[in-house]
């Protein structure tokens, strides 16, 4: 009886189990191989190379890249979806042509040269480079997403093509993504984040995965360092608790004073941390933020901590480095050139690693558990993504495209494992944030979350500062609220990790296991082991507080009882 | 860094407080059952031991008639008792009046010391007396005492009811109580002591120090132990240790009371206590360098009390109050807060609610004017200790260093009253 109520249960929890996260879909064996080939002015892929990266990451954990002038044959070999990117006209080889003709996958191009691919691409005629001011999806045709005027390369289809998405410049559409059987052309290369929706939705089609329809989002508590206000934490956390809402809390470990540069820990404001790991029992995963949030001696919260902004460049030098960082042309040889290079690299590299693991063991001493990464102001470089997935499986937020500028970043439309991100999931931050001073603010991010809305598995994730207040906050969820059903990611659901070479951390079904056991991360290091101590010397008072209390309050009454026994005593001998 | 001292000093004196809770606790719960105790044998005990009740007495003519007489009055069987005066190299009257009284009483029996073996302090005095006594059972009296009629009665009744009893040990009161501040003070002290630390340590771990008065301990005892040290300044504490090491225990029994004078100026009570206080650190000190060698480590529970009384306790009490004093002058950046205040006032409240429940147990001690003194005693009398402790260690210090002779120090006796008229056997 017991055991059939017992499996009863099982299968009813089953039922009740939250649906899984859309990562990427298919088995390893069935997921596609994707091979990109790209046109552009530069030596290495692009920012739109990049854009399209995150696209494509949505459906499959094998993605290329090579720029045409490298493209061999064999590179095609396993390839199971082709994709053609001409940021720039020029004339492709001839083996590119007839490795496009004999590859018999689904082949997507996007801009210039597509017709110079041969008979694939004949259903497209071109007209010329068009303007508009309007997109939308074939197939909702009433959700027409407004940009500022752009340009595509319009183009005729012929009866057989069937057009997935238009723009539109006034009166005059032109179609955006044409399918021909397995061929898709897109008059678009450089892909933006309104491209990205509708490409989002169509490359369902490109890659044959009908996703159901399945909101997700998150909420993220951005820039919690050690000297927030606790009790504004605190009530935020409440209202999240209690609408049963899971949500990360973006954790900076330090806070560095910008005036004296002194270091202040989470043990330090023992308040902040007591909220932190209420929240972490209450639906809160912690997120690592950085672990000063700055670099040059600016303010935590404030600073870029894996970017140097002043020399617009990855942090190749220590902050108080004054030498300059050398270029091509101070280089006889581009040999010696680049071996400099890889020199500023290593540096970088062991930069961001002692910041994360820092982060990573100074968190697990205090019983935070970070399960994800976020660089301060969605900043660092591609060798520093690469870096963190050393130790990181998340990625939370958006990402820096370029090298060169760290305005380039932008996010895509829905979760993503980028080839870029070198094996980690992007759980991307697609709606911003409450901006304080704007009282428009809720409205900006309501018009961001109905474009999402457009791609069926499209993310709403917003970011929010608690110091705004927890009015604002109720405000936010009442908004989202008026948003079809959205799914909270919870972290601790994922397959969630972080490591380091001493501790790992995983999540599975709501829990959070650390490789090392509370006492080992508490020994790990000293600033742990004094908040510790500290935290059980503190509980120590109070139960001494208790029971001195306690005892004060049985000597009075003992005190009565036995002054009147005493007097009783006495009265009884005097009259006996 | 101050935090770390702060801490330290908590942490050692509320295991202090803690520890004198959990003693407090023990002795209501005694004071609740030794009047049973004290009735089933009182109705069983047919057969009495002999006694020998030994008085020394160093220039002790202003008080050692009273004694005597109070001597006489005891209740107990006359063929089994003797009173052994020891005039201890008076120089006064005090051998004249003994010699009269064992003249007149045969009961009493004087005996004098010479030097150049005498005068030289009580435990040496006690060692005569006992060469010159009979009794199975010892029965020590300060000459300033006046016990009341059953006390040697009920301390036998121990004894002989009681065989895993080395001691017995009885309670005493003070005459002078309301003579001034300083005596109420002493009053009040010494119900507390004996209610706390001595009806406390017996109900829990059946240990008890053996004071300097109105105590039994049994001959064969003393014999095996060779008698008292003569080198201890405090004999009593030194005793009461080498009976726990022969496996016994000391029994507090509050039925068996005597009544004695307490010092009437700062200035005796502050020789009288310097000498406890140093004949306390003798032990310590003999003890924990000889612990080893004991037998029943059940000093140990002792032994840490006195190191906590005399040196963690007081380094505590220093370093809480000075950094008090620094917190006042300089920002010390302390972490503590709230709960170091709570924690002032619990303590002081702990002190003054032990100190009256103590006051409870006896008759007519409980009294409003009493309680203000309590108020008080916790900022003067209680704080004088710190002061004593470090001259007592500075002294002992000093005779370690430059192997000084110990002088044993006669506490001096006040003509007074006569012994109050309200004593009870409560």
């Amino acid at each position: 009886m017991i055991r059939s109520l017992f499996f009863s249960l099982i299968i009813l929890l089953g039922l009740l189990a939250p649906p899984i996260l859309t990562l990427a879909e298919g088995s390893e064996e069935q997921s596609p191989h994707v091979l990109v080939v790209y046109s552009n002015d530069e030596e290495d892929v692009d920012e739109y190379q990049r854009m399209l990266d995150m696209l494509v990451g949505h459906f499959t954990k094998k993605i290329e890249f090579v720029a045409i002038e490298d493209f061999k044959e064999r590179d095609l070999e396993e390839t199971t979806h082709l994709f053609y990117q001409g940021m720039v006209k020029e004339n492709l080889p001839q083996r590119f042509h007839a490795a496009v003709e004999s590859f018999d996958g689904p082949v997507v191009a996007l801009g210039y040269n597509y017709e110079q691919l041969g008979d694939r691409f004949s259903f497209a005629e071109p007209i010329d480079i068009k303007k508009f001011n309007e997109m939308y999806l074939a197939s909702n045709p009433e959700k027409k997403i407004k940009v500022s005027i752009q340009q595509i390369s319009a183009i005729e289809p012929d009866e057989n093509s069937e057009v997935l998405a238009w723009t539109k410049g006034g009166h005059i559409t032109h179609p955006l993504v044409t399918k021909n059987d397995n061929n898709y052309y897109v008059g678009i290369s450089e892909i933006d984040y309104n491209v990205s929706i509708i490409l989002a939705e169509t490359l369902h089609e490109v890659f044959q995965q009908a996703h159901d329809q399945h909101y997700q989002g998150y909420i993220r508590l951005e820039d919690i360092h050690p000297l927030v206000d606790p009790r504004k934490l605190k009530q935020v956390a409440e209202v999240l608790k209690e609408k049963e809402i899971p949500y990360m809390i973006a954790v900076i470990p330090v806070y560095v004073n910008p005036e004296t540069g002194a270091y202040s820990h989470m043990s330090d404001y023992p308040k902040v941390l007591e909220v932190l790991k209420y929240m972490q029992k209450n639906g809160g995963t912690v997120v690592q933020h950085g672990y000063t949030h700055q670099y040059r001696a600016t303010e935590t919260g404030e600073g870029f901590e894996f970017w140097d902004v002043r020399n617009d460049s990855p942090i190749y030098k220590s902050a108080d480095d004054p030498n300059p960082i050398k270029g091509p042309a101070d280089f006889k040889a581009e040999e010696d050139y680049q071996k400099y290079l890889k020199e500023l690299q290593a540096f970088e590299k062991s930069y961001v690693e002692e910041k994360i693991t820092k982060g990573i063991h100074e968190l697990s001493g205090f019983g935070l558990k970070p399960l994800a990464f976020e660089a301060p102001h969605y900043t660092m470089s591609q060798n520093g993504y690469q870096t963190v997935a050393n130790h990181y499986s998340t990625y939370v937020g958006q990402l820096q495209l370029s090298d060169k500028d760290w305005e380039t970043m932008d996010s895509t439309p829905y979760i993503t494992n980028p080839s870029m991100l070198d094996g980690m999931t992007l759980l991307p931050e697609t709606l911003g944030y409450v901006q304080p001073d704007n009282t428009e603010a809720m409205d900006i991010i309501m018009a961001k979350a109905e474009k999402q809305l457009i791609v069926r598995d499209g993310m709403l994730s917003v970011f929010y500062h608690p110091y705004l207040g927890v009015d604002k906050f109720k405000e936010l969820l009442e908004r989202l609220e008026t948003l079809p059903e959205i799914d909270w990611i919870d972290l601790k659901e994922e397959e969630a990790m972080a490591t380091t070479s001493k501790l790992t951390i995983t999540a599975k079904d709501g829990e959070i296991h650390s490789s090392r056991n509370a006492i080992a991360s508490i020994t790990d290091s000293k600033l742990s082991f004094t908040y510790f101590i500290k935290n059980t010397i503190d509980k120590i008072t109070w139960v001494m507080v208790g029971t001195g209390a306690l005892a004060v309050v049985f000597f009075t009454t003992s005190t009565f009882v036995s002054y009147r026994r005493v007097a009783k005593e006495e009265w009884r001998d005097k009259v006996g | 860094m101050a935090d770390i001292f702060l801490y330290i000093s908590l942490f050692l004196i509320w295991f202090m407080l803690f520890y004198h809770m959990f003693l407090m606790q023990g002795g209501y719960l005694h004071m609740l059952h030794y009047k049973k105790t004290c009735e089933k044998w009182h109705r069983q005990t047919k057969d009495f031991p002999t006694v020998s009740v030994l008085i020394p007495a160093h220039n002790e003519e202003v008080v050692i008639e009273n004694t005597l007489n109070a001597m006489l009055r005891l209740n107990y069987p006359k063929n089994k008792l003797e009173i052994v005066v020891i005039n201890d190299n008076s120089s006064d009257a005090t051998g004249d009046i003994a010699d009269a009284y064992a003249l007149k009483y045969p009961v009493i029996k004087a005996v004098h010391t010479k030097p150049p073996n005498a005068g030289k302090g009580k435990s040496g005095a006690l060692n005569h007396g006992l060469a010159a006594s009979q009794g199975e059972v010892i029965v020590v009296y300060d000459a300033d005492n006046t016990p009341e009629p059953d006390a040697i009665k009920n301390l036998a009744l121990g004894i002989q009811n009681d065989k895993k009893a080395g001691a017995i040990v009885g309670k005493f009161r003070v005459t002078n109580a309301n003579q001034n501040l300083l005596t109420r003070l002493i009053n009040i002290e010494t119900i507390t002591f004996q209610w706390l630390a001595q009806a406390g340590r017996w109900f829990w771990f059946k240990m008890s120090t053996i004071p300097g008065t109105n105590f039994a301990i049994r001959r064969s005892i003393l014999e095996e132990l060779g008698g008292w040290d003569e080198k201890a300044l405090s004999e009593d504490t030194e005793l009461s240790f080498r009976v726990y090491n022969l496996g016994y225990h000391i029994r507090f029994f509050p039925a068996a009371i005597t009544w004695e004078q307490e010092p009437e100026t700062i200035r005796v009570w502050w020789k009288q206590r310097t000498r406890w206080a140093r004949g306390n650190e003798y032990v310590i000190l003999k003890y924990l360098l000889g612990f080893h060698r004991l037998k029943r480590k059940k000093i140990a529970i002792d032994l840490t009390y006195f190191l906590f009384t005399y040196l963690l306790f007081f380094a505590g009490v220093i370093i809480s109050h000075t950094i008090f004093v620094l917190n006042l002058f300089l920002d010390l950046k302390l972490s503590i807060g709230l709960v170091s205040y709570i924690l002032l006032i619990l303590g002081f409240l702990l002190f003054v609610t032990e100190v009256t429940l103590a006051l409870s147990f006896e008759r007519k001690q409980l009294t409003w004017k009493n309680f203000f003194v309590v108020l008080f005693m916790y900022f003067t009398y209680s704080q004088l200790w710190i002061l004593l402790v470090i001259y007592a260690t500075y002294l002992e210090t000093k005779r370690v260093l430059f192997r000084q002779e110990v002088t044993w120090y006669k506490t001096q006796r006040f003509k007074g009253k006569q012994p109050n008229e309200n004593r009870s056997a409560s």
